[in-house]
C-alpha cells in the first residue's frame, strides 16, 4: 500500500502558476496547477467551455492562502451565546425586547404571532482569552485556546431567514438555486493542486437532520467539473470507487488498459478529440481508486495527532467529526482546493445548532463535538506549517435571535440581522475582532459585513479579484458576488 | 424541492408526456393542454383527463414545505416559476433577467416580466407552505377497479344508513323505556352501568338532563344495550375504513385551477415579494405580436397566441429543441437563448425553414422530424482521423462542426447511458409509464443528508426500467444520472452540459447496475455461443466476441480490436480458473437469472470483457 505520505503532492511545480487548461474533474493529463479558465481552451474542448469570457492571464494578485477548509455550522449557531458577549442582553433576561431595539427585523412564522419577544441570557459565561483578551464563550474551551489565531467577523449580515435560501445564499452569493457555489468558483479559477484528487471536497458526517441538499455545493453553470465532490461517512467515500467483489486491482488494471486500447483505435478512426478525455478519465478513475483510500486512511497518524482531534473520545460524534477533519488536513496537504466540513446530526429534536427549543443543552451538545477537532486542526494545521497557506472559514447561515423563540427562554429564532463568523489561518490577522452589533446583540452596527463581502475577502485571499473571475452564461458575466462585494482590509494581515 | 418534502405523485403527467410525442399530438394542442388544459373545453371525458394532466405543466415547480416560511414568498416564488419555464420553453429567451429590473440585454422590460407572471398569478389551491402528500388542486385518477370498488361501497354504505335508520325508529321507543327504568334506584345504577360519567346523568331527574346528556345517553344505549344497531354502525365503520384506504391509494396528480376572481399583480421592485410596485394586467411583451382583443386575459389566451402560427419564437424554438436532440447541438447553439446575448443560428434560413415547415403542417413534430433523419446531412458518416486537403480545410474554419460538414459525435445522455447499458445487457425493461421506481443506489445515500427518507428499492423488472422512469428527488437526485449531468430539475432546464469526468468512469465501471449488466451481458454471449467456448478454439471464440462486440456498437471489430478482446479475455480466465472462488464473487452479482451450466471462471471473464464493451468511448457516444 502507498503511505499516505506518498501521494504525489505538489513539487518543484508553483501549484498556483497557470500551466495547463487541462483540470482535475476535465480532460486531465499534465495536471498540477492548473487554472482552468474556460476562454483559453481550444477549439477541441467541450461545447460549452466556449461560450466562456473572463480569462485571466495568471492570479490576479499574490496569494495569501492557497486553499480553503469551510467548517459549516449547518442550522445556524447562536452568536450571543458563543462569540458576541453582551451584559445588556443578560440584564434584561426575561423582559420583554424593546421596540426600538428590535427594529424592522423579520421574524418567522414560528415567533412572529406572538405579541411579544422575551430577551434571553447567553447560556453560557464568557471569558478573556489568548494574549489578545478576545471574550469567547465558555462553551468552546478549545478554540479559546487559539483565540489568538483567529478572527472574529462580529457584524455579519444576511438576506433569508429561513434554512435552506440562507445556506444557497453563503455558498453561492445568491438565495435562488441554481448558481455556482463558493467552490466552484474557486476551483474554477484556480484549478486543482493535484490532478489526480479533486480539487473540491464535500466531507459529509453521517445521518444529519438539517438536510444538505445536492445543489449546495453544485457548480450551477460552471462546467460541472468543478462541482464538490461529496465524501460519503460510510460506504465508499467517492460513489463507486471500490472494485465490485470478486475483480482485484490487476483485473480492473487489464480492463482499463483494454478499454483504453480500444479508444485509442477509436480515436485513430475519427475525428473527435474527446476521446483523448475519454482515455485521461478511465486512467485517473483507476488512480484514484487506490489513492483516494490512502489519502482518508487515517493508519499513519500518530496517537497524539488523533488525539488533538479528539479521535480518541468515547464519543460517537465527537470521534466522527475530528475524523472529517483530520481528513480535511490531509485533503489540503494533497492538494485538493477547497474541502468543506459538514458537521454530523447532533441534537435530536431540530438539526444541528438549530435550537429553537432546548438551546442550552442543544448548544452545548454541539459546541461540545466540534470545539475539540476545529481547534486541533488549527493546532496541527500550524505545526505542518499548512497554516499560513490555509484559509479556514467557520460559519453557519445566519445567528439566532438575543430573544427567545418560545415562552420557556430556551430557544432561539432564525437571525439574519447580525451573527458572527471567524477565520484564521493565510493571509488573516489573528487575535482581531472586527465589526460589532448592538448592545442587544440584535443588528450588525459597525463595520457591517455581507456574505458577497464576505466571499470576495475570500477570493482575494486566494488571489482572485471577484470583480474580474466572471463567468459568460445567458448572455451575460456572472460573479460569486454578483454585483456587490467589498475586500475586509481591515482583517488582513 | 427545498427541503425535507414529501413525495408527490406527478408520474400521470410524465406518462401523458410521453404518450403525447408517442402519439404525434400537434405541438400547438399540445401546448394548449400544458398551458391551459384546465380552461379548455373537451368532448370527452377521456379529453378532459388528459387536458387536466397536461396543465399539471405549471405545477411542476417546487414546493417549500420548512416551518416557519412566509407563505406569500413562496406563492410568488412558484408563479414566478411558471413565467420564466413558459418563456424558456416556448420563447426560448433568458426572461428571469427581468424579474429585479428591465433585461440588461434584450427588449423586455420588469414591466413585461409582471405582466406575463400575472398569467399565472392566479391558481387555486397552490398555497406558499405546507406540509402534505397531495398539494391541492389535484385530479384524482382512481383505476376502473378503484373506481367500482368506491362506488360499490357507496351503495353499500347507504345502504346500512337505511338500515340504520329504520331500526333507529324502532328502538327510540326502547331507548325511552331504558331510560325510565333506570330511574328506579341508584343502587341499581351502580350495579348495571359501568361507566361513572352515564350513571351520573341516569341518577339525574329526566327533566334535568341537557340536550347533550340525553344524547350521550342514547349514545350509550345503543352501544351497550342495542346489539343491532352496534352492528350495524360497526359495518358501517368497517366499509368507511375500507373507502378510506382505496381512496388513499387513488393515484393524484397535480393540476391548474384558476381562481374564481383574479388576484391582482403588481411589479415587485427587485424581484421582492413585499416590495409591490405598479399594478399589472396580463399582457404578452411589448416587443412580441400582440394577444388577440376580445377574449378574457388568461392562461388559454397566452396559450392560443402562441401557438397563433405569428409568433416569431415559438416554432423556432421548437424545431431548434428537436434539431439539438437529433445532432447533440441546436441550429441555435443556446437552445435557451434566443436572444441578443444567445448565439446566432448557424443556419439560419434552414431554421426559419423548418419553423414555417413547422406551422404550415399544422405543427406535427413526427414530420419535422422525419424530414430532418431522411436529409443527406442527417446521413453523413463522422469524420475520419486522417483528413484530406478539404477536411483540413473544414477543421481550419469550422473546427466544432457547427456547420455539420460531418456527422456530429456526442456522447449520449444521462438516461440513455443507463437505458443503453440495459438494453445491450438484454436486461431493459421496456414497459411504459406507472409509478416512478427506485433501481439500484448506494445504500445510506439519503441518510448522509437527510433524516427520513427511503429509497425503497424496486423489485424484479422495474429494477430495470428506463433512466426517465427513475424516482427523482430534486434535493437528492438519483447519483448516476446526475455524475452524467442530468440536470436536478429544480428549475426548467433548456441546455444540458456534457462533461466527461473521472467519476463517470467509476460509474460505468464499478456501480453494481453496471457490474449486473456485464454479467447478464457475459450471459448473453454465452447462451448464444452455447458451450463451444469452453474449448478455446480460437474461431469460436473470435465469433463469439465479434458477437458481443456486435451487440454493443452494431458493427464487427477489426483484427486488432478483436486481440485486444481476445487478449483481456484469456487473461482473466487464466486468472479465474487459479482464483476460483474470486470468479464466485464476480459473479455472484446482481439479482438478475443465473445461468445454469457455466463455470464461473470462464462467465467471470466473460463479464470482464462485457464491463470493457460497456465502457467504450463508442457505446456511450452517438454517432
Amino acid at each position: 500500500m502507498t503511505k499516505p505520505q506518498h501521494v504525489p503532492l505538489p513539487q518543484n511545480v508553483d501549484p498556483l502558476r497557470w500551466v495547463t487548461r487541462r483540470s482535475f474533474l476535465g480532460r486531465t493529463s499534465a495536471g498540477l496547477g492548473t487554472i482552468a479558465l474556460a476562454s483559453l481552451l481550444d477549439s477541441s474542448t467541450q461545447a460549452e467551455e466556449n461560450d466562456s469570457v473572463g480569462a485571466l492571464p495568471g492570479l490576479h494578485f499574490a496569494p495569501k492562502a492557497k486553499r480553503v477548509i469551510y467548517l459549516f455550522m449547518s442550522g445556524a449557531p447562536s452568536h450571543v451565546d458563543l462569540f458576541d458577549p453582551k451584559p445588556e442582553l443578560n440584564d434584561m433576561h426575561g423582559k420583554p425586547l424593546p421596540q426600538s431595539v428590535r427594529g424592522k427585523e423579520r421574524l418567522t412564522l414560528m415567533t412572529r404571532s406572538q405579541a411579544e419577544h422575551l430577551c434571553a441570557r447567553a447560556t453560557a459565561m464568557f471569558s478573556h482569552r489568548g494574549a489578545c483578551g478576545m471574550e469567547l464563550s465558555d462553551l468552546l474551551p478549545h478554540i479559546g485556546g487559539i483565540a489568538d489565531q483567529i478572527c472574529l467577523v462580529r457584524s455579519m449580515y444576511t438576506e433569508p431567514i429561513n434554512h435552506d435560501p440562507a445556506v444557497t445564499f453563503m455558498q453561492t452569493g445568491s438565495p435562488q438555486a441554481g448558481r455556482p457555489c463558493m467552490g466552484s468558483w474557486l476551483t474554477y479559477g484556480l484549478g486543482s493542486d493535484n490532478a489526480d484528487l479533486p480539487a473540491f471536497v464535500v466531507l459529509l458526517s453521517g445521518h444529519t437532520n438539517q438536510p444538505l441538499l445536492s445543489r449546495y455545493w453544485h457548480s450551477g453553470f460552471l462546467p460541472s467539473r468543478h462541482q464538490g465532490v461529496q465524501f460519503r461517512s460510510q460506504g465508499d467515500p467517492v460513489l463507486y470507487l471500490s472494485h465490485p467483489n470478486g475483480l482485484d486491482g490487476a483485473g480492473r488494471g487489464r480492463i482499463v488498459e483494454a478499454v483504453n486500447a480500444l479508444n485509442r483505435i477509436k480515436s485513430k478512426q475519427v475525428l473527435d478529440p474527446e476521446i483523448e478525455g475519454r482515455i485521461d478519465s478511465f486512467e485517473l478513475a483507476y488512480r484514484m481508486q487506490s489513492l483516494i483510500p490512502d489519502v482518508l486512511d487515517l493508519g499513519r497518524e500518530t496517537n497524539a495527532t488523533k488525539s488533538l482531534y479528539g479521535i480518541d473520545s468515547t464519543d460517537d460524534a465527537k470521534k466522527q467529526y475530528g475524523t472529517q477533519c483530520l481528513r480535511a488536513r490531509r485533503l489540503v496537504e494533497s492538494g485538493v482546493r477547497f474541502v468543506e466540513v459538514n458537521c454530523p446530526g447532533l441534537f435530536a429534536s431540530n438539526g444541528t445548532w438549530d435550537q429553537h427549543g432546548n438551546l442550552k443543552k442543544g448548544h452545548e451538545r454541539n459546541a461540545g463535538v466540534t470545539d475539540q477537532a476545529v481547534a486541533g486542526l488549527i493546532k496541527d494545521l500550524k505545526a505542518r506549517g499548512l497554516f499560513d497557506e490555509t484559509l479556514v472559514l467557520w460559519a453557519g447561515e445566519f445567528g439566532r435571535t438575543p430573544h427567545t423563540g418560545l415562552k420557556n427562554l430556551d430557544g432561539r429564532d432564525h437571525h439574519p440581522e447580525g451573527f458572527t463568523v471567524w477565520m484564521a489561518g493565510g493571509g488573516i490577522k489573528g487575535g482581531t475582532i472586527y465589526g460589532g452589533t448592538d448592545e442587544m446583540g440584535m443588528h450588525a452596527v459597525e463595520n457591517i459585513v455581507s456574505i458577497h463581502d464576505l466571499h470576495a475577502t475570500i477570493l482575494h485571499l486566494l488571489g482572485l479579484d471577484h470583480e474580474r473571475l466572471t463567468y459568460r452564461f445567458g448572455g451575460r458575466d456572472f460573479r460569486l458576488t454578483d454585483v456587490h462585494g467589498r475586500i475586509v482590509e481591515e482583517i488582513l494581515a | 424541492g427545498y427541503q425535507d418534502d414529501a413525495t408527490r405523485s406527478m408520474w400521470r403527467y410524465r406518462d401523458y408526456v410521453i404518450r403525447s410525442f408517442n402519439a404525434n399530438k400537434p405541438f400547438d394542442q399540445f401546448t394548449l393542454e400544458n398551458i391551459a388544459g384546465d380552461l379548455l373545453t373537451a368532448l370527452s371525458p377521456e379529453e378532459r383527463r388528459d387536458q387536466l394532466i397536461g396543465s399539471g405543466f405549471n405545477r411542476n415547480h417546487r414546493f417549500n414545505e420548512e416551518g416557519g416560511s412566509d407563505p406569500e414568498e413562496f406563492r410568488v416564488a412558484y408563479a414566478v416559476d411558471r413565467t420564466n419555464a413558459t418563456a424558456t420553453t416556448w420563447l426560448g429567451l433568458t426572461f428571469e433577467c427581468a424579474q429585479c429590473h428591465d433585461h440588461k440585454y434584450d427588449p423586455i422590460s420588469q414591466r413585461d416580466y409582471y405582466q406575463l407572471y400575472a398569467f399565472f398569478n392566479s391558481v387555486q389551491g397552490a398555497l406558499g407552505v405546507s406540509k402534505a402528500r397531495r398539494q391541492p388542486p389535484v385530479l384524482e385518477l382512481p383505476t376502473p377497479k378503484q373506481t367500482a370498488r368506491l362506488e360499490s361501497l357507496k351503495t353499500e354504505i347507504a345502504a346500512v344508513n337505511a338500515a340504520l335508520k329504520t331500526h333507529e325508529s324502532e328502538s327510540d321507543a326502547r331507548f325511552d323505556r331504558w331510560t325510565l327504568r333506570h330511574d328506579l334506584s341508584a343502587d341499581d345504577v351502580d350495579r348495571l352501568v359501568a361507566l361513572p360519567a352515564i350513571r351520573h346523568i341516569l341518577k339525574l331527574d329526566v327533566k334535568e338532563r341537557s340536550n347533550g346528556q340525553n344524547a350521550l345517553l342514547q349514545f350509550y344505549f345503543r352501544r351497550h344495550y342495542d346489539p343491532v344497531h352496534r352492528r350495524l354502525t360497526d359495518h358501517r365503520e368497517s366499509l368507511r375504513t375500507v373507502k378510506k384506504r382505496i381512496q388513499g391509494a387513488v393515484v393524484t396528480t397535480m393540476i391548474m385551477a384558476k381562481m374564481s376572481t383574479r388576484k391582482p399583480a403588481h411589479i415587485l421592485r427587485r424581484g421582492h415579494f413585499t416590495d409591490k410596485g405598479d399594478r399589472v394586467e396580463p399582457n404578452v411583451p411589448a416587443i412580441l405580436p400582440p394577444l388577440a382583443t376580445g377574449s378574457e386575459r388568461d392562461r388559454l389566451a397566452l396559450a392560443r397566441w402562441l401557438v397563433d402560427g405569428k409568433n416569431p419564437l415559438v416554432a423556432r424554438v421548437a424545431v431548434n429543441r428537436l434539431w439539438k436532440q437529433i445532432f447533440g447541438t441546436g441550429i441555435v447553439k443556446t437552445a435557451n437563448d434566443f436572444g441578443t446575448r444567445g448565439e446566432p443560428p448557424s443556419h439560419p434560413p434552414l431554421l426559419d425553414w423548418l419553423a414555417t415547415e413547422l406551422v404550415r403542417c399544422s405543427w406535427d413534430l413526427k414530420t419535422i422530424q422525419r424530414l430532418i433523419l431522411t436529409s443527406a446531412t442527417y446521413r453523413q458518416a463522422p469524420a475520419g482521423a486522417e483528413l484530406g486537403e478539404s477536411e483540413q480545410r473544414a477543421v481550419r474554419i469550422d473546427p466544432n462542426n457547427r456547420l455539420l460538414w460531418h456527422s456530429p459525435r456526442y456522447r449520449l445522455v444521462a438516461e440513455t447511458i443507463r437505458d443503453n447499458a440495459l438494453a445491450i445487457a438484454g436486461l431493459l425493461s421496456r414497459k411504459f409509464g406507472g409509478p416512478s421506481v427506485m433501481p439500484f443506489q448506494p445504500p445510506g445515500y439519503f441518510a448522509d443528508k437527510s433524516t427520513d427518507w427511503d429509497w425503497n428499492l424496486s423489485t424484479g423488472n422495474d429494477r430495470y426500467r428506463r433512466g426517465v422512469y427513475t424516482f427523482w428527488r430534486r434535493t437528492t437526485p438519483y447519483p448516476m444520472l446526475t455524475l452524467f449531468d442530468a440536470p436536478s430539475r429544480e428549475v426548467c432546464t433548456a441546455l444540458r452540459p456534457r462533461t466527461n469526468t473521472p467519476l463517470q468512469a467509476l460509474v460505468t465501471m464499478n456501480d453494481p447496475v453496471y457490474v449486473e449488466a456485464s454479467r447478464v451481458f457475459a450471459q448473453r454471449v454465452l447462451t448464444a455461443f452455447d458451450a463451444e467456448i469452453d474449448k478455446t478454439l480460437h474461431e469460436t471464440l473470435d465469433r463469439a466476441l465479434t458477437y458481443a462486440f456486435r451487440t454493443a456498437v452494431s458493427h464487427s471489430p477489426n483484427g486488432e480490436q478483436l486481440a485486444i478482446l481476445r487478449r483481456v479475455y484469456q487473461r482473466q480466465l487464466e486468472h479465474y480458473r487459479q482464483h476460483r472462488s474470486e470468479a464466485e464473487k464476480l459473479t455472484a452479482h446482481g439479482d438478475a437469472p443465473q445461468l445454469d451450466g457455466i463455470a464461473p471462471p470462464m462467465l467471470a471473464a466473460w463479464m470482464c470483457v462485457a464491463n470493457v464493451l460497456l465502457n467504450m468511448d463508442e457505446t456511450i457516444t452517438r454517432e
